[in-house]
């Protein structure tokens, strides 16, 4: 060869040998033999883990419970698995990381929007008739603020996994391998929107919460119809993305085949499909977008229904960033096939509308605990350096969904259901406590494992529409001759007459002059003495019912919050009382006549109340010093294990290495 | 004898393993090398070499004499007759080479398109019937180790019926469709590895049998026109991409015949 | 690619960073990028995110906790 070919090959090999370097593992890296596991269980209750310590179901968390430690868990105010997460996440309070409940308003507008993130779409485009190019991509922006523990653990060389980690949708730019969890949505953009088709005509088509009931026609036993996804934002006025698909339903045996684009299967009567990656295309040949779906034939005679699930992002093609780096969410897929990308897999809306009855629920709800152990039995072994973070969400979700099976007081109690699925909940503890099981097999004196929880759980009861009391007693107006019970979102409020306004689960806000867009109250001295009224009155509200206070705390975000965004915050987080959560319709600013009501809907259990009552879990396998740790402790824990000082603005301590001065929430108005 | 039966397997029983890549790779390199060696052999490379050479000394002229339009006009003419010559001469060898190459391609589209069944996976068998009457009267014989795991899907609209069978573990199986009195066999392949799959089983339509199965034609006087079972189509991951094999398999064979002429010496 | 870059003067970003300090902010750029989104906003007003009823309800659709 001549010497310019030699010079070639040299060139190549070079190459090679320098990218393979770079792939090494540990290059640049962490080389202590340190480690820290954190399994992150939302929902977990410390009342519910002894009872099932007690009665000898968790035998792996009463061991690490005997062996190590267990302490209750101070949770976040209020206390929200989007706030809660954040708080361990940064280490900040919701005053630092401005995350203050699922739901936050523009006080330009008074619009309501999810708190954590946001999908825009492209700011400029080119019209073509009925064709719209856009001129750029659009965006999706994390709005939770402050940086993560994975990042400062990663500046400093740990290698930090963390998986299906909530409040992290877009997933902030990282070097750690993260995989966003609650807060991504669909690819219709909310947190889960599903299709139900049925030709029973007792059924009222249309938009229902979480989802659709679209009517079909069975004929020459065949169904017709079209699956929707995105919004083509290539088309003039976005109209969504179509996918046609058939159902072909056997005149005699409950099954059916459906075939949709080049995939057909065949499901018989109470099946679930596996994963069906279905393609939306934009521009035909062009431009399409990969979502994943499941399907349930929930009957095929006489009336034909058909479920087919919220369509999530496809991990092996992510339209919307899923994971740092991108690559890894294709990697999961690979290593364990579909799985669900949508923040809440749990399909609780299916239910409390009734398309999916506690059954057919729990079968979902099932293999979305499957699902995340296959992803955890993937990734866990080869955890060997740094910090591992796995997130499990079933105990949260299914105790919403299924606290009125297994507690008799509760107004949508059922005995017969009940008798046949009482335990479900139980049984999920049981799942979370095989996969502690699995962990702890392979600790080591080098390891430290917490086990946590974001907050616990409660009954919910009874709701009380905060909004329809501030109507009552004058703090708020509506427009003259406008019906109480008509509009969401205020649209019936005279903002000139309103003092005060009740926003999302926890938060209550002044009509402020200068922040509001119409406010009226002028800020400090009227303002506080507003505060100080509303403080009072609500914490002596009682439920006419049994004469039971409500609320329990009124804690005032000027004093509890600390860190840039606390002005943004709401003015006052409503604590309510174990039992009591805000009402279903006042939430988005509407105003039930009733100031009570008993919760007779499926979503039974909940815990966005005072942040007292409903504290979360920590366990470990080393003795934890603090008595009463919180949250916010957790970041500072993290980084103190690798000898990591806090971050800017942190506010806790490690939990092993307790600080002199003992910590509380004095700022909070309680009973 | 269909194209590409089981009987012709030796081509890739040495590496018959699950490692698709490594197969695409290899075959496509010595694709690219076949191509190139044969390319040299039916060629006339002499003639190649001139009319290359000719084209390149247009080539130079249209650079050289910018100033003079006529001269450039002239090269480009040339030009155009020099690649119509280059083109006459290449026209033999290709038009040889692309006869074994397209029987490649449709031979190892058989293992390289499609995926084999797994275990306990769903395996969907369709029988597209002449008369919808007839749809009441066929059944299924199963082999050890096949069941079905769903009532039969009977769509008169189509004059079809489908069933969901599944495996209980890897093997070649034959399932057997009774209609008509007659007994029609399918291959069902249940593994791991790279196997010879065939989706359909047609009667008559002579050029979709010769590209999409490979294995005998239904009887004519069969009831059943078609039998088909629909693998999982097998995508090549490239890391960030996935893509069909035989966007793999141009890229690499073609590189390949380029870095084969390269050392070779061979004009194309 | 790399997003749009600002020039600011040595002083000016003392000032910027005492400020984000003593605000609480995480960075100085935390702090940059939210005057200069709480500007927009002033200066913009409701047109510049202004959505209907029903989008609203679209995004906030499948949250358990609403109805």
């Amino acid at each position: 060869m001549s010497k310019s070919k030699w010079l070639l090959v040299a060139a190549v090999i070079c190459f090679a040998a320098g990218l393979l370097y770079s792939q090494l593992p540990g290059r640049n890296r962490y080389r202590g033999d340190h480690k820290l596991i954190i399994l992150g269980i939302d929902g977990m209750d410390p009342q519910l883990l002894e009872r099932f310590m007690a009665e000898g179901k968790m035998p792996n968390f009463a061991a690490l419970a005997r062996q190590g430690s267990f302490r209750r868990l101070t949770t976040s105010t209020p206390p929200q698995s989007p706030v809660a997460w954040s708080n361990l996440i940064t280490g900040l309070d919701p005053g630092g990381h401005g995350i203050f409940d699922f739901i936050h308003r523009d006080p330009a507008t008074m619009e309501p929007y999810l708190s954590t993130s946001r999908v825009e779409p492209p700011k400029h485009n080119l019209h073509l008739g009925s064709w719209v190019i856009p001129l750029g991509g659009g965006t999706a922006e994390l709005l939770r603020h402050g940086a993560p523990f994975w990042n400062i653990l990663e500046d400093h060389g740990i290698p930090t996994s963390v998986f299906h980690m909530p409040a992290n949708f877009p997933p902030s730019a990282s070097k750690a391998r993260t995989l966003a969890g609650m807060g991504t949505p669909d690819l219709r953009g909310g947190y889960g929107t599903f299709s139900f088709y049925t030709d029973d005509p007792t059924v009222q088509a249309g938009e229902v919460e979480g989802g659709e009931i679209i009517p079909v026609m069975v004929q020459n036993w065949r169904v017709s119809a079209n699956l929707e996804g995105p919004k083509n934002s290539f088309r003039k006025d976005w109209p969504p993305a179509l996918v046609p698909f058939t159902v072909s339903v056997d005149p005699v045996s409950p099954v059916a085949k459906i075939s949709i684009q080049d995939r057909e299967f065949v499901l018989r009567e109470g099946e679930w499909s596996d994963w069906v990656q279905v393609d939306f295309s934009l521009i035909p040949g062009l431009e399409s977008v990969s979502g994943i779906c499941r399907f349930f034939l929930k009957q095929v005679h006489p009336r034909f229904q058909l479920y087919i699930s919220p369509v999530n992002i496809d991990p092996a093609n992510p339209a919307l960033p899923l994971s740092t780096p991108a690559s890894l969410s294709r990697d999961l897929w690979r290593q364990v096939g579909d799985f669900y990308t949508q923040g809440i897999a749990e399909d609780t809306k299916a239910l409390s509308d009734g398309v999916l009855d506690d059954g057919e629920y729990l079968q979902q709800a099932r293999e979305v605990a499957a699902e995340q152990r296959r992803i955890f039995d993937a990734e866990f072994p080869k955890f060997h350096r740094g910090v591992f973070f796995f997130y499990f969400s079933s105990l949260d979700l299914n105790g919403h969904m299924m606290w009125r099976l297994m507690d008799s007081h509760h107004p949508a109690y059922d005995p017969t259901l009940a008798a046949q699925y009482g335990n479900a909940l139980e049984s999920f503890y049981q799942q979370i406590d095989g996969v502690l099981g699995e962990v702890l097999r392979t600790l080591d004196s080098n390891t430290t494992l917490l086990v946590l929880s974001d907050h616990g759980f409660a009954p919910f009861y009874r709701s009380f529409n905060l909004n329809t009391w501030l109507l009552d007693n004058g703090y708020l107006a509506l427009k003259p001759g406008a019906n109480q019970e008509e509009g969401q979102y205020f649209t019936n409020v005279d903002w000139s007459r309103t003092r005060a306004y009740g926003l999302g689960l926890n938060g209550l806000y002044l009509n402020l002059k200068g922040r509001e867009k119409d406010g009226i109250v002028q800020p400090g001295r009227e303002a506080n003495a507003l505060l100080d009224e509303l403080g009072a009155k609500l914490l002596s509200v009682r439920d006419p019912a049994n004469g039971v206070p409500a609320i329990t705390r009124m804690s005032r975000t000027a004093e509890v919050y600390h860190g840039a965004y606390a002005k943004d915050a709401p003015d006052f987080i409503v604590g309510y009382n174990r039992g009591y959560r805000a009402g279903w319709k006042t939430i988005l600013g509407a105003f039930p006549r009733q100031l009570f009501e008993d919760n007779t809907y499926a979503w039974s259990g909940d815990h966005c109340m005072d942040y007292s009552l409903v504290p979360g879990v920590l366990l470990s396998n080393r003795k934890i010093d603090a008595q009463s740790p919180a949250l916010t402790d957790i970041a500072p824990t993290i980084l103190a294990e690798f000898g990591i000082a806090n971050g800017h603005g942190m506010m806790g301590h490690s939990v092993f290495q307790p600080p002199a001065a003992s910590r509380s929430q004095t700022a909070s108005l309680g009973r | 004898m269909a194209l590409g039966t089981p009987t012709s397997s030796f081509l890739v029983l040495p590496i018959a393993s699950n490692h698709a890549l490594i197969f695409l790779f290899v075959l496509s390199i010595i694709t690219g090398l076949v191509m190139i060696v044969l390319f040299g052999y039916l060629s006339d490379q002499n003639a190649v070499r001139r009319a290359k050479d000719q084209l390149r000394a247009q080539l130079l002229a249209v650079r050289l004499f910018q100033d003079q339009p006529q001269v450039v006009l002239r090269a480009y003419g040339r030009i155009l007759t020099g690649t119509g010559r280059y083109l006459r001469v290449s026209f033999k060898p290709l038009a040889i080479i692309i006869v074994p190459m397209l029987a490649l391609l449709i031979y190892c589209d058989r293992y390289m398109g499609s995926l084999p069944f797994q275990a306990n996976q769903p395996i969907l068998l369709t029988a597209r019937l002449d008369k919808p009457e007839a749809l009441d009267n066929i059944s299924l014989r199963l082999p050890q180790g096949l069941t079905e795991s769903a009532p039969a899907v009977h769509i008169a609209e189509d004059n079809e019926v489908a069933w969901r069978l599944v495996a209980s573990g890897e093997g070649n199986y034959t399932v057997n469709v009774l209609a008509g009195g007659q007994e029609l066999g399918k291959q069902v392949v249940v593994s791991n590895n790279l196997a010879h799959l065939s989706e359909c089983r047609l009667r008559g339509h002579l050029w979709q049998r010769l590209l999409e199965c490979a294995e005998p034609a239904l009887p004519a006087n069969a009831p059943v026109r078609l039998l088909a079972v629909a693998y999982p189509a097998r995508d090549i991951d490239l890391g960030p991409w996935t893509t069909n094999w035989l966007v793999v398999y141009f890229v690499v064979s073609l590189a390949s015949a380029l870095l084969f002429k390269f050392i070779l010496g061979i004009e194309i | 690619m790399f997003g749009y870059k600002l020039k600011i003067e040595d002083d000016l970003l003392e000032r910027l960073k005492k400020c984000s300090e003593m605000a609480g902010y995480a960075s100085v750029d935390e702090f940059i990028v939210h005057a200069l989104e709480k500007e927009a906003t002033a200066i913009l007003g409701a047109e510049s995110s202004s959505a209907s009823e029903e989008e609203i309800k679209k995004r906030l659709r499948g949250l358990g906790y609403i109805e």
